[in-house]
């Protein structure tokens, strides 16, 4: 259909703009950024939030864990 | 009376965190973070990349003097085991907070040191590096049957690099 034609093509140009946008992070922003997400975890362990929460509002991806074997 | 270094008893917190409490009566927390996005130029790596967070659970805990190796063992086997599934890596950026990154550094790393033995399976890589007037201290740990682990060690100095001036 040509209306949904022009709707993806206007998606892919969007989203190319905004990948040309993008400002690849310095290395000093790199280390900030993992230091203040390590000082976001330790904050939220300590106040006894759920880190399912931070994958909410921080977009923060954790790993699954298995039982542990001990 | 024989020195027990045998791991902590591991807890399942929930489906994203482990907890483990020491003889002293410490708790820790532990999780992996994924590093994907510190991996964009390796895109088929990148998912396969966490970082390693070990906390404490209290924020005012006073540590006892000493070390406690059976915490450095208790790590050991939550690290070596996410690491045997021989797709993951792990990356360890040490907390510089406080001005203790250099001690946090040396200590991590030896524990894969010290318990050869145990971590015989798994390569450490540490690369240290100056951003701004910052020196930081990071280590890779990837399993040594991981098929990818070449280019995975390839991809952390490319990250860990220093910048060009």
């Amino acid at each position: 259909m040509p209306s949904a034609n022009i709707n993806t093509k206007k998606a892919v140009r969007s989203k190319r703009k905004s990948k040309a946008k993008a400002k690849p992070m310095t290395k000093l922003e790199m280390v900030q950024k993992m230091l203040a997400d390590q000082k976001i975890i330790r904050e939220a362990i300590q106040n006894g939030i759920p880190l399912k929460e931070l994958e909410k509002t921080h977009g923060f991806k954790f790993a699954t864990l298995p039982s542990p074997k001990n | 009376m024989a020195l027990n270094l045998q791991p902590y008893h591991l807890q399942r917190i929930d489906e994203l965190t482990y907890g483990f409490t020491t003889d002293n009566g410490i708790e820790y927390r532990c999780s992996f973070l994924s590093y994907a996005e510190y991996f964009i130029n390796h895109p088929d790596l990148a998912p396969y990349f966490f970082s390693f967070n070990l906390d404490l659970r209290n924020k005012n805990t006073k540590l006892p003097r000493g070390a406690d190796k059976r915490i450095a063992n208790t790590v050991i086997i939550i690290v070596g085991d996410f690491l045997m599934s021989k797709t993951n890596a792990v990356v360890y950026v040490c907390d510089s907070s406080d001005d203790k990154e250099a001690i946090r550094s040396r200590k991590f790393i030896s524990w894969f040191d010290y318990y050869e033995h145990s971590s015989s399976d798994i390569i450490q890589v540490s690369n240290n590096f100056k951003a701004g007037d910052m020196i930081f201290y990071t280590c890779l740990l990837v399993h040594k049957q991981n098929k990818r682990f070449k280019d995975m060690i390839l991809a952390y100095l490319d990250l860990t690099k220093e910048e060009n001036k």
